[in-house]
């Protein structure tokens, strides 16, 4: 994806930059509201039932949740953890059974709200029959976009997330990656506040997620929140400040990324151009304050990294056979 | 064609005298027994959900609710919606798919018509605003029925919910696209359907004979009325011939003598006189013309002008006219009849006909007539201010054979009606002007705005005879005028109804008629679509198509429905018809008394109810089609369309409000 767009958020539409202050001047009548709280779930719950009323599954248990202005929070989970519940209720797309869900201090299924929020749905739930252009310039149209701001927000959006050759196509002849860029870029049309990211990395090659990664803390770095989430737990783990993990729809650990990942009765080295000797030196004095070696070898890189590497000096020096590691 | 009672349409909105009886009291009535209804029934819903209390809250907020999300409705997401809806259905092709299957129909439909036939443009126009009508019908179902449920099914509607969009704008942006993308579709079909009726009816003639001359045809000698071959013409026929075959007709060519006695006005157009005899006292102008066949009749003219005894002037016959017409009628006010012995009643002599659109008025008897009585005659509604024309469709009932050669005979006379105010009540009355009627066929009478007649006084006594009076002058100077009818033939009848006789105003543009009839389709167009759209917020795609075709058919047998279970209609209810279907007892046998019977027609009861109430609920789709006026070649007044128009409105706007609430109150991604 191309990044000579980044500042594209400092080009603020003046019709949004309107209807964004009547909607914050709305909530300073509201006592309550905390500016930077961007969401807060109270005992929320729901539970799906079948046409005669009777419970089928209790998708979500009292979830109790606050994200701040500026994270990027992850919803973690296996299938069926209730994620997917918890950003619908966030959106209005779903109603509580119980609790509530406030989005900028309002009620999720406060349609206002939405002028400041952008939401990439898990599979890109796009019309197939309009080209990119005209998915742009549809929703930018919804968010009363006058056509000067919309035809310049698309091209930069397309351009963002590399689509420029392909914008006249219609999204039925786009493969999966191409349409969940196209889905990103329509979910940035109105410069949100708060972007929803449904299985962001979903159906993308491996290039594709790592562009994916820094789209997300390029949001970030612009003073943006996100949520997302995923049951791919690298890629939360690359971009996640705090997360929240559910299972069976009760959430079962919330923290800060680093202070979950962190085994603090471990300690690994890493070092380069340990000679052996060198080596036995250290172990020398491990054993001497009584502590057992587990592991000392040469870190591996990860297959991710393994595979970007290559991508990149097969893009410097075409033709030229990447130095693998399988003669040594 | 039947023609009912219509009010004024002011009338008809506000009641009149009558305020609480007019249209718009009766739509805030349904408006808000709907909603009191409706929030019943969702606060219901909701405590079955939530429990009393939250059900409470939960309704009243969707109500608050509701009124920002009309007021804050906006257009530019309602027009990137209808946008969105017009795209969505031609890169389906589903324009390509309709305006194809027009296509194929107009191609081969043509090979159907007869245009030969009695009024063939009664038959084109009947079948291209049918087809068209249940072509656009059709269309606006599908388009409409499917897109809501189709992009709730593939989850598209996330991404449109979730941005500032209100559910208002959800169900209008649909409805002005599927409804602007028929009325495009449906103003192309109007403009060919017209072309290929104009087309398909154009035709011509020449003179059937060795040469295209006044040769060809057969001198009269006699003013017997009849030809020498025994066939009935009209007296006044000079020459008498015929065009040629064609479309499978001909027409009868007559020379015709007009007599003009000095002082009276000279005819203006001379193209068709072919000679001038002038005497002392009168000019007789000899002027060829076509009689009507089918419904149609040509103009013609000679070339050069010239004299009989030369035989050299060639005959031009024109093309095809009378086919497309818009005549503009002013019907009466009130018929009322007098029966042979002088009383006045409001129907006439039943002749045994089952279909009581008629009353009959018994010939001879010098009491018995029909009067009908006309309000608003004024100069300026008469498009000729020199003549005045009726147009009478009579029915007839002969109770003895007669002289089958002959038409009945009947008298008509106009009668003053003096104005209450006035403090003496001088009536005028024209002598009877006796015709021969055309027995159920449209004819035309044309009357002299200066007749002849007498002033009565107050008892009915004659003030002066012979006086010239002037139709708009002394017999409609009220505005009012009284028109009556008598049947000149002793113990034959003379039927009449109150759309049978009126005033030809004048004749208005065909063109803009025809498409006054398309606009009664794009009215219901606008409903079938609204409805549609309004239905699939909560209906799946195939139960949407289900229920509207069910509104829709329900809406075009409404009155048939009403007529059908009224009390005094023999046969029952379904069960019991089905019954007597099955025990082969038919409609007159009375069914053995007991219980079962007694339970079945109380069943019967509660249906028939429920049927009666559904009428009333479904939109009348009769009163929004227009084509039988065009049909039969009158005028559709604006009354009409401005009620079919409040009609449609009406339905439509409770419709959105109807399917903003199942919109705002459902579960998207549940």
């Amino acid at each position: 994806m191309n990044s000579a767009s980044g500042d594209i958020s400092a080009k603020a539409t003046s019709t949004k930059d309107v209807s964004q202050k009547d909607f914050k001047s709305s909530l300073e009548t509201n006592p309550d509201y905390d500016p930077n709280l961007v969401i807060e779930t109270q005992s929320l719950s729901k539970v799906y039932r079948d046409f005669w009323g009777r419970q089928k599954v209790r998708a979500l248990k009292s979830l109790d949740l606050e994200i701040r202005k500026g994270e990027v929070f992850g919803l973690l989970g296996p299938n069926g953890s209730g994620k997917s519940t918890t950003i619908k209720l966030l959106l209005g797309l779903l109603f509580p059974t119980a609790g509530r869900a406030l989005v900028f201090g309002k009620d999720a299924v406060d349609v206002t709200k939405n002028e400041r929020i952008g939401f990439l749905p898990e599979e890109s739930y796009l019309y197939k029959f309009l080209t990119a252009e005209e998915t742009m310039d549809f929703y930018g149209r919804l968010f009363d976009m006058p056509a000067a701001v919309r035809r310049e927000r698309s091209a930069a959006l397309i351009d963002k997330v590399g689509l420029t050759w392909a914008k006249r196509r219609q999204l039925k002849e786009y493969s999966k990656g191409m349409t969940r860029r196209i889905g990103l870029a329509q979910a940035l049309i109105n410069d949100p506040e708060l972007i929803l990211l449904d299985e962001p990395t979903s159906g993308l090659d491996p290039l594709g997620t790592r562009e994916m990664k820094d789209m997300i803390l390029d949001l970030k770095a612009q003073g943006k929140t996100v949520v997302m989430c995923s049951h791919l737990l690298a890629d939360v783990q690359d971009v996640c400040d705090r997360i929240a993990i559910l299972y069976k729809g009760e959430l079962k650990e919330l923290g800060r990324v680093d202070r979950l990942l962190k085994v603090t009765d471990e300690t690994q080295l890493r070092v380069k151009n340990l000679s052996p000797a060198a080596e036995a030196e250290i172990r020398a004095v491990l054993s001497k304050h009584n502590t057992t070696v587990l592991q000392m070898d040469h870190p591996k890189t990860t297959l991710e990294e393994l595979f970007l590497n290559i991508v990149r000096e097969s893009e410097q020096h075409p033709g030229r056979r990447s130095a693998g590691t399988e003669n040594e | 064609m039947v023609v009912k009672e219509f009010p004024r349409f002011l009338e008809w909105l506000t009641g009149g005298d009558l305020l609480l009886s007019g249209a718009i009291a009766t739509f805030l009535l349904i408006a808000v027994g709907c909603l009191f209804l409706g929030t019943l029934f969702g606060y219901f819903v909701a405590v079955m959900r939530h429990g009393p209390f939250e059900a409470f809250y939960a309704t009243a907020n969707t109500l608050f609710q509701s009124v920002p999300d009309f007021l804050r409705t906006s257009p530019r997401r309602i027009f990137a919606l209808a946008r969105l809806a017009v795209k969505e259905a031609f890169r389906r092709k589903i324009v390509l798919s309709v305006l194809g299957i027009f296509a194929v129909a107009l191609l081969f439909g043509g090979w159907y018509f007869d245009s030969g036939s009695e009024h063939p443009e009664r038959t084109y126009i009947g079948i291209v605003t049918w087809g068209t009508q249940l072509l656009v019908l059709m269309m606006g179902l599908l388009i409409s029925s499917f897109s809501l449920p189709d992009d709730i099914k593939n989850k598209t509607i996330y991404t449109v919910v979730t941005k500032p969009v209100r559910p208002t704008e959800i169900i209008l942006g649909r409805i002005l696209g599927f409804a602007g993308l028929a009325t495009v579709l449906l103003f192309i079909m109007a403009l060919v359907c017209l072309m290929f009726v104009s087309r398909g009816l154009s035709h011509g003639h020449v003179v059937d004979g060795p040469s295209q001359t006044i040769a060809s045809l057969q001198k009269i000698d006699q003013d017997t009325g009849v030809t020498l071959d025994g066939h009935r013409i009209p007296t006044n026929t000079a020459y008498l011939g015929a065009t040629s075959q064609r479309d499978n007709h001909r027409h009868r060519m007559r020379v015709i003598k007009q007599i003009v006695r000095k002082g009276e006005p000279e005819p203006t157009n001379l193209s068709d006189v072919v000679k001038v005899e002038e005497d002392a006292d009168k000019k007789t102008y000899f002027r060829m013309v076509i009689d009507g066949q089918g419904g149609h009749t040509h103009s013609v003219s000679l070339r050069p002008a010239t004299s009989l005894d030369e035989n050299d002037s060639e005959i031009i016959v024109g093309p095809a006219s009378g086919f497309f017409r818009a005549r503009v009628p002013l019907y009466a006010e009130s018929l009322l009849f007098t029966d042979s012995v002088g009383v006045t009643k409001a129907e006439g002599v039943v002749t045994g006909d089952e279909w009581t659109y008629r009353g009959y008025v018994q010939g001879g008897a010098s009491l018995a007539k029909a009067t009908f009585e006309f309000a608003g005659i004024r100069p300026d509604r008469f498009s000729t201010p020199d003549h005045v024309e009726m147009e009478m469709t009579l029915g007839v009932y002969r109770s003895y054979k007669g002289d089958v050669d002959r038409r009945i005979l009947a008298e008509v006379y106009f009668e003053s009606v003096p104005d209450e105010t006035a403090d003496r009540k001088v009536k005028f009355q024209s002598d009877p002007i006796s015709f021969e009627t055309m027995e159920f066929d449209v004819q035309g009478v044309v009357f002299p705005r200066s007749m002849s007649g007498r002033s009565l006084d107050e008892n009915g006594n004659t003030l002066q005879k012979g006086m010239q009076l002037d139709f708009f002058d002394n017999l409609a100077s009220s505005g009012r005028v009284r028109v009556i009818l008598r049947c000149a033939d002793r113990d034959q009848y003379l039927g009449v109804s109150r759309a049978d006789v009126y005033f030809r105003a004048g004749e208005a543009t065909y063109w803009v008629n025809f498409f006054k009839a398309f606009f009664g389709i794009w009215l219901q167009m606008l409903i079938v679509v609204t409805l549609a759209v309004s239905l699939s917020t909560f209906l799946s795609m195939p139960v949407t198509m289900f229920g509207t075709v069910l509104v829709i058919i329900l809406g075009f047998v409404s009155e048939f429905i009403r007529e059908l279970i009224k009390p005094e209609a023999e046969g029952g209810g379904p069960i019991e018809s089905f019954v007597r279907v099955i025990t082969q007892r038919n409609m007159q046998t009375p069914l053995p008394d007991g219980f079962l019977t007694s339970a079945m027609e109380w069943v019967d009861d509660g249906l028939l109810a429920i049927l009666n109430a559904l009428t009333y609920i479904v939109p009348d789709f009769s009163k929004l089609d227009f084509s039988q006026y065009v049909k039969f070649g009158y005028w559709i007044d604006g009354d009409r369309l401005w009620v079919a128009t409040f009609l449609a409105l009406s339905f439509c706007a409770g419709l959105v409000v109807f399917g903003y609430f199942n919109l705002k109150t459902r579960e998207i991604a549940a």
